[in-house]
C-alpha cells in the first residue's frame, strides 16, 4: 500500500492539516440534519481525506467497510435504453462514484443513482428514516445538463439523500448547484504544514530525515500534499539513508514535457513541429490530460523566456486551452499553441540576433 | 416507339434549339420557373439536351437557379429514360440476362484479376488440394478485398482449373418480418443466421462432406461467401469463435471471402472488428490473400471484349469513362456498361473533374461550365476520391500569375493576404464530389499538411494549425445544442470542412519543394483508440488494486499514482499495476503493439466500460 | 398561452426580462422587482437572528449586506451556514469564509503585483490564488470592483482591463482552466497599467 493511503487520517481528530475545517465539520455533524456539501480546492489538498473522515464521524466505523462494485445502470433515455457501467464504492451508508466517467451520459447516471438511493432508505439508530450519503467526485467535469439535473434531483430527494460533492475548481460548478450546498474551501497546505506531515510519516516509518530534506520535497511538490508524500516514498526507494542533496526527480511525464520544451527552444520549424506532435501523442496515449500537458509546457517554456515574450505566450496558452475545451481533438490545439510559440520565438530570435 | 404526347410547357428549358434529330418532341423555350416536382413523368427530352452538352459550346448561363434546376430535371429525365430503356430493350428482343452474369469468367485467362495474384492463389490452392490426409495442412484461405474485384470468380475459375468441385454454404435468405410473425405463430423457432452458420460449421467440422455425388477421387473446395451479418460485441464474438474453430479444424480446403468496406472514421467499430478478425484468423492458420481493386486497363479490356460480343458501339473514351467511374469494381463496370449500351449517346463525354478546369480566359469545346458538373449518375463514390481531393488541397497548385481583375470594385487586400488564384475547382465543389465527411477531412489534413509546408515557414504552419483548430471547434459545436437541428448541423459541418480546407490552402503560402508524399491515414485515430483502451485498462486495474480504499480520479492516477508506482517498482501495491509499458520514452515502439494486444484482451473482458 | 387563456393564468418568473421573447413578454403584465435595500435586509436578518438566538458582531451585518449583494436568500443562507459551522456567535470573518468571497488582502496582493510590472511576481500571486482554492470567477468580479473604483487609473486603462475581465469570464464559463485565464488577465492588467503599447495586441 502506498504511504498516501497508509497514513491517510481516518477520523476528523487525527487530521494533521486543516484542523480548523475538521473542527467545524465535527460541529456540523453533531446535529442530525446535515446539509449538502461542496468541497472544493486544488488537487492533493486533502478533500477526499476530509470527506472520508466526515463519513466516519457521521456513521461510525461501519463506513470503513467499503465494497467495490462495477454497476451497470440501465437508463431510459428517450427511446433507447442505455447501458452505463461505472465503478462505485459502497458501504451501508454511503455510495461514492465518479459520474463524469460516464462521458456523455453523465446526466442519466446522476438522475438514476439518486432516484435509486431514494428508494432504499435505511433506518437510523432512532428508528426514523435516515438518509444515505452520495459522494460525487469531479463534479466540475460534469456537463452542464448533468449539473442541471443534479440540481433538480437534489431538491426533490433531499430528504433521503445527502450529497457531498468534490471538485477542483468551483467556478466550473454551476451557480445553482453551488447555492444549494454549503461550500467548504480546502486550500492547499502550506509548505510548513507539509513538512510536518512528512516528518510524521518519517517517524512512523522509522526513517532518519536529514535537515531541510523534507523542506526540499515540500518545495518540489507544488503545494500538493499527495505529490509530496509520493515523492517522499520514491526517494525512500531510490536511496536510503537519505543524503542531503539527494535528487528529487519529478514525474516521468513531467520530464518528458521538459524535453519537449527544450526541443521547441532548439529548433522552430514544421519538421520539428511534426516531431513534437509525435511526442505529444505519446503523452496523450498515456492518459495525461491535455490541459495538464499544456500547463506544464507553459511552465517549462516560461522558465526559459525573457519577460517581454512571457505576456504573449501566456495569452496564447490561455487562448488555446480555451479552444481546446470547446473543440474535440486536443492535439489540434496543442499543436497550434506549439506552432504559435515557435513562430513568436523565431521572430524574436531574428529581431534580436538578426 | 415512344408515342407519347407532347409535354406540357411547365418546364424550364435552356435555349438550345439545335436538335434536329428529335422527331418526336419539340422544345419550348420559355423560361418559367416551376418546381421540379412538376416534371411530368412522361418524356424528357434529353437527347437534345445531351447533344447540346456534348457538341455545342458553352451555353449562355441563365444564372445559378436555372442551372441547378436543370440539373435536377435532367437527372429525373435520365432516370425515367433509363427505366423505359429497359423496357424498350426487352421489346427489342434483347436478352434479359445481366451481362455481369453472362460474362462470368470461366477460365483463368478471362479473369480480370492481376495475373500475378491469380498465380499466387493457384499455388496456394495446389498446396491444399494435393496435400495428403496425414499432413495437417492449414486448409483455410482468406480472401479479402472490396466488392466486385473478382474474389469468388477467382475461386470458381481456379477450382475448375484443378477439376475440384465447389461446395458453397447456402446462405439462408433473411427472414422478413411478416414471415417471422407467421412462423412464430405457428410455433417455429426463429433461428438467426448466425446460429445457422454456427451449426453449419459444426457439421462440417465433425462430418466433413457427405455427399453422394462426391466420388472418392474428386476434390472438394468449401466456399464460404457472405458471412452472416453481426452487430454488437456478443454476436461478433460468436462469429469469431466459430470461424476460429473452423480454421483450426476443418479438413477440407476452404475459402472464406470477406468483403471489406472502407470506412474512414475511427468511431466506427466494425472496421476494427473486421481487421481483428483477419489478424486472429491468420494467427490461427488461415492464409490471407488481399484482392486489390481492378486496374483501369484491365477493366477496359474486359469492357471492350464485352462490347464486341454484344455489338455495342462505344468509343474508347466512353469505355475509359466507365472504367474510371466504377472504382475498381468490375461487376459495377459491366452493369453500367449494360445500362449505357441501351442508349449510348446519353453518355456525356465529359471528363471527371481531375483538375483540368478551364480558366476564365479559355474555354475549349466539349468541356463544361464551372458550375454545372453533372456527376455521373452511375459513378461510384469511394475513398479514392477523398485521397484525390486531399491531394489537390495539400499540393495547393496555383496559377503562376495573378488573375485578371474582373470586377470593377475588388477589395484591396493587404499584401500578406493576397494569394495567387487556385488551379482547381472551388474547394467546396471538390468537397462535394468527395462526398466525405468533414471530420475525416480535417483529420487527414492535420495529419499530412506539415509535409507540404516549407521548412522555413513556421508562420505558415501556425496559420494552418489555427484554421484547423477553428474547424475543430465548429465540428465540436455540432454535438452540443444543435444536436437536434439537422439542417443547422449540416451547415456547420460543411462550414467546418470549408474552413479546414481553405485554411490549408491559404496558410500554406510557401510550398515545400514538391516531392511525392504518400497521404497518410491520421495517426490520431490510432492514438484515440489506444487511449481508450488504456483508460479502460487503468480503470479496471485501479479498481482491483485499490479494493475499496479510494476512488482516484483518472487524471490523478495517470499523472501521479502510476508513475510513482513504476518508480517504486511495486512494493506491496497490487501486481496488476505492474507490467505496463515502460515510461513514455519507449512508447513509440510499443504503440503499434499496444493496439492489437489491448484489442484482444479487451474484447473478451467483461468489465469493459461501455462505449459511448 | 392563448389557447388556454380561459382556464389558465401563467405566472412567469425570470431574472432578465430581455431574455424572454417579445411575443411572450408583450402578452404579460410585468412586475419588476428591484434588489432589496440594505435596511429591509438588515431588519429581516436581525429578526432571524433573534428567533434563532444568534449574535452578530458590529460589522457582521454590514458585511452580510455587501457580500449578498441585495439577494436576501443568499444572505440568509450565509447566515445559516455560518451558524452551522461557527456556532451562535458570528463574526464578519466567519461570514466571509462561508460565502466564498475572497479576502480583500489577497485581491490587493494580486493587484499590486500587476502594478509592479513584474511578470514572475504576478505569476506567483496567481499560483497562490489557485492554491488557496479561491474561485477565479469570484476573483474576477472582485478585481472588477477594484478596477472600476480605482482613482489612479485612466479611463482607457480601465477599459482595457475590463474588456479582458469580460473575456476571461466567458472563457471560464466555457470551462477553461482557471490558472491560465487568471494569468492572462494579470498579464493584460500589467500591460494596461504599465502602459505597454496596445500594438502588442496579437489578436490578429
Amino acid at each position: 500500500m502506498l504511504w498516501v493511503d497508509k497514513y491517510r487520517p481516518k477520523t476528523l481528530d487525527k487530521v494533521l492539516v486543516h484542523k480548523e475545517v475538521a473542527e467545524n465539520l465535527k460541529k456540523l455533524v453533531t446535529e442530525q440534519d446535515c446539509p449538502h456539501l461542496l468541497f472544493y480546492g486544488p488537487s492533493g489538498s486533502g478533500k477526499k481525506t476530509l470527506i472520508m473522515a466526515l463519513l466516519r464521524q457521521m456513521f461510525g466505523p461501519s463506513s470503513d467497510k467499503v465494497k467495490v462494485e462495477n454497476k451497470t445502470w440501465k437508463v431510459e433515455a428517450g427511446t433507447r435504453t442505455l447501458d452505463i457501467e461505472l465503478t462505485t464504492l459502497l458501504s451501508t451508508h454511503h455510495v461514492e462514484m465518479n459520474p463524469a466517467d460516464a462521458g456523455f451520459q453523465d446526466r442519466y447516471v446522476v438522475q438514476e443513482i439518486i432516484k435509486e438511493m431514494a428508494k432504499n432508505r435505511p433506518l437510523d439508530a432512532k428508528g426514523k428514516k435516515g438518509f444515505k450519503v452520495l459522494v460525487l467526485n469531479e463534479v466540475d467535469r460534469l456537463s452542464r445538463e448533468a449539473q442541471h439535473s443534479l440540481r433538480r434531483t437534489m431538491e426533490k430527494y433531499s430528504s433521503s439523500c445527502r450529497l457531498i460533492l468534490c471538485c477542483n475548481s468551483s467556478s466550473k460548478v454551476s451557480e445553482a448547484v453551488r447555492s444549494r450546498c454549503l461550500n467548504v474551501r480546502i486550500s492547499a497546505p502550506t509548505e510548513d504544514e507539509m513538512v510536518r506531515v512528512l516528518e510524521f510519516i518519517g517517524k512512523k516509518e522509522g526513517l532518519q530525515l536529514p535537515p531541510g530534506f523534507a523542506a526540499r520535497i515540500a518545495e518540489k511538490s507544488n503545494r500538493s500534499l499527495r505529490r509530496a508524500i509520493l515523492l517522499f516514498e520514491t526517494c525512500r526507494v531510490q536511496q536510503y539513508p537519505f543524503t542531503n542533496n539527494q535528487a528529487i526527480p519529478p514525474m516521468d511525464w513531467e520530464e518528458y514535457v521538459s524535453e519537449i520544451a527544450s526541443d521547441i527552444m532548439k529548433e522552430q520549424s514544421p519538421k520539428r513541429l511534426f516531431q513534437v506532435r509525435g511526442k505529444l501523442y505519446e503523452l496523450l496515449t498515456n492518459c495525461i490530460p491535455p490541459e495538464i500537458i499544456l500547463k506544464r509546457l507553459l511552465y517549462e517554456l516560461l522558465k526559459k523566456l525573457d519577460s517581454e515574450l512571457k505576456h504573449e505566450v501566456s495569452y496564447w496558452a490561455a487562448y488555446y486551452e480555451h479552444r481546446m475545451r470547446l473543440g474535440q481533438k486536443a492535439i489540434f490545439h496543442l499543436e497550434a499553441f506549439v506552432a504559435k510559440f515557435m513562430s513568436i520565438y523565431k521572430g524574436f530570435l531574428i529581431s534580436t540576433f538578426g | 416507339m415512344k408515342g407519347r404526347g407532347k409535354r406540357n410547357a411547365t418546364i424550364v428549358i435552356s435555349s438550345s434549339e439545335d436538335d434536329d434529330d428529335d422527331k418526336d418532341f419539340s422544345l419550348k423555350s420559355d423560361l418559367s420557373y416551376s418546381k421540379p416536382a412538376s416534371v411530368p413523368p412522361t418524356n424528357p427530352n434529353k437527347r437534345a439536351k445531351k447533344a447540346s452538352l456534348s457538341k455545342s459550346g458553352p451555353r449562355p448561363r441563365k444564372g445559378p437557379l436555372t442551372n441547378d434546376f436543370d440539373e435536377i430535371r435532367r437527372f429525373c429525365e435520365e432516370f425515367d429514360d433509363g427505366i423505359r430503356g429497359f423496357k424498350v430493350s426487352t421489346g427489342n428482343g434483347m436478352s434479359r440476362e445481366l451481362w455481369a452474369d453472362k460474362y462470368k469468367p470461366c477460365s483463368l485467362e478471362e479473369l480480370a484479376v492481376h495475373k500475378k495474384k491469380v498465380e499466387e492463389v493457384k499455388v496456394l490452392f495446389e498446396e491444399r488440394l494435393t496435400a495428403s490426409k496425414e499432413t495437417l495442412c492449414k486448409n483455410v484461405l482468406l480472401f479479402v478485398g472490396p466488392a466486385g474485384v473478382g474474389k469468388s470468380a477467382t475461386v470458381y475459375a481456379i477450382a475448375s482449373h484443378f477439376g475440384a468441385r465447389i461446395s458453397e454454404w447456402n446462405t439462408p435468405t433473411p427472414t422478413i418480418w411478416q414471415e417471422h410473425l407467421y412462423n412464430s405463430s405457428s410455433g417455429l423457432r426463429y433461428t438467426s443466421k448466425l446460429e445457422e452458420f454456427e451449426s453449419f460449421v459444426e457439421r462440417i467440422r465433425k462430418y466433413g462432406f457427405i455427399s453422394s455425388t462426391v466420388g472418392p477421387r474428386s476434390r472438394v473446395v468449401l466456399l464460404i461467401d457472405d458471412l452472416p451479418v453481426v452487430n454488437g460485441k456478443v454476436s461478433y464474438g460468436r462469429l469469431h469463435r466459430c470461424l476460429h474453430l473452423l480454421v483450426q479444424s476443418v479438413c477440407v480446403p476452404t475459402v472464406i471471402l470477406m468483403t471489406d468496406y472502407v470506412k474512414a472514421d475511427s468511431t466506427d467499430n466494425s472496421m476494427r472488428y473486421w481487421e481483428d478478425l483477419h489478424v486472429s484468423l491468420q494467427e490461427a492458420g488461415a492464409c490471407k490473400v488481399s484482392f486489390n481493386p481492378i486496374t483501369v486497363n484491365s477493366l477496359k479490356k474486359t469492357l471492350s471484349r464485352i462490347c464486341k460480343e454484344e455489338e455495342c458501339e462505344l468509343s474508347a473514351e466512353q469505355i475509359e469513362l466507365l472504367a474510371k467511374a466504377s472504382g475498381g469494381d468490375i461487376r459495377h463496370a459491366i452493369t453500367s456498361l449494360q445500362y449505357f449500351c441501351l442508349k449510348p449517346h446519353q453518355l456525356p463525354s465529359l471528363c471527371l473533374s481531375d483538375g483540368s478546369t478551364p480558366s476564365l480566359r479559355e474555354r475549349t469545346d466539349g468541356l463544361t461550365d464551372l458550375y454545372i458538373e453533372p456527376s455521373l449518375s452511375f459513378g461510384r463514390d469511394d475513398t479514392l476520391s477523398l485521397f484525390h481531393a486531399l491531394g489537390k488541397f495539400l499540393h495547393n497548385k496555383r496559377e503562376s500569375e495573378p488573375s485578371m481583375v474582373l470586377d470593377r470594385d475588388t477589395t484591396n487586400l493587404k499584401e500578406k493576404f493576397v494569394r495567387l488564384p487556385l488551379k482547381m475547382d472551388s474547394p467546396e465543389s471538390i468537397l462535394r464530389q468527395a462526398h466525405s465527411q468533414s471530420r475525416p477531412i480535417a483529420d487527414f489534413l492535420h495529419e499530412n499538411v506539415l509535409d507540404f509546408v516549407n521548412d522555413e515557414a513556421i508562420d505558415d504552419a501556425w496559420v494552418v494549425a489555427s484554421y484547423l483548430c477553428d474547424s475543430d471547434v465548429l465540428l465540436a459545436s455540432v454535438n452540443g445544442r444543435m444536436a437536434r437541428n439537422f439542417e443547422a448541423e449540416n451547415v456547420v459541418r460543411s462550414a467546418a470542412a470549408s474552413v479546414a480546407v481553405r485554411g490549408v490552402l491559404f496558410g500554406n503560402s510557401h510550398l515545400a519543394p514538391t516531392r511525392w508524399h504518400a497521404i497518410r491515414r491520421p495517426k490520431l485515430w490510432q492514438v484515440e483508440q489506444s487511449l481508450w483502451h488504456y483508460k479502460c485498462q487503468m480503470v479496471s486495474q485501479q479498481r482491483d488494486a485499490n479494493n475499496g480504499l479510494n476512488l482516484y480520479d483518472l487524471s490523478v492516477v495517470a499523472t501521479e499514482i502510476k508513475p510513482t508506482l513504476e518508480r517504486i517498482g511495486n512494493r506491496g501495491a497490487s501486481e496488476d499495476f505492474e507490467a505496463h509499458e515502460a515510461s513514455p520514452e519507449h512508447m513509440a515502439d510499443d504503440l503499434d503493439g499496444l493496439i492489437l494486444d489491448d484489442d484482444k484482451s479487451e474484447m473478451t473482458s467483461e468489465d469493459e466500460i461501455e462505449d459511448w | 398561452m392563448e389557447t388556454y387563456s380561459k382556464v389558465t393564468r401563467f405566472f412567469f418568473i425570470c431574472n432578465y426580462i430581455s431574455r424572454i421573447i417579445e411575443p411572450l413578454a408583450s402578452r404579460c403584465a410585468k412586475f419588476r422587482f428591484k434588489p432589496l435595500t440594505e435596511d429591509i435586509m438588515s431588519n429581516r436578518i436581525l429578526y432571524i437572528c433573534q428567533e434563532e438566538g444568534l449574535s452578530l458582531d458590529s460589522d457582521a451585518l454590514a458585511t452580510l449586506s455587501s457580500i449578498s449583494q441585495g439577494d436576501l436568500r443568499r444572505a440568509i443562507t450565509y447566515l445559516q451556514s455560518a451558524a452551522r459551522l461557527f456556532g451562535s456567535s458570528i463574526s464578519s470573518r466567519d461570514l466571509i469564509s462561508v460565502s466564498g468571497v475572497i479576502p480583500e488582502d489577497v485581491v490587493q496582493a494580486l493587484y499590486s503585483a500587476c502594478r509592479s510590472g513584474n511578470f514572475d511576481l504576478a505569476d506567483k500571486e496567481v499560483k497562490n490564488v489557485i492554491a488557496e482554492g479561491y474561485p477565479v470567477s469570484q476573483m474576477l468580479s472582485q478585481l472588477f470592483d477594484l478596477v472600476v473604483e480605482a482613482d489612479d487609473m485612466s479611463d482607457e486603462q480601465k477599459a482595457r482591463i475590463c474588456k479582458k475581465l469580460g473575456e476571461a469570464d466567458k472563457c471560464l464559463v466555457d470551462g477553461a482552466d482557471e490558472y491560465l485565464q487568471l494569468l492572462d488577465v494579470a498579464s493584460k492588467t500589467m500591460q494596461a497599467l504599465c502602459n505597454l503599447p496596445q500594438e502588442l495586441s496579437y489578436e490578429s
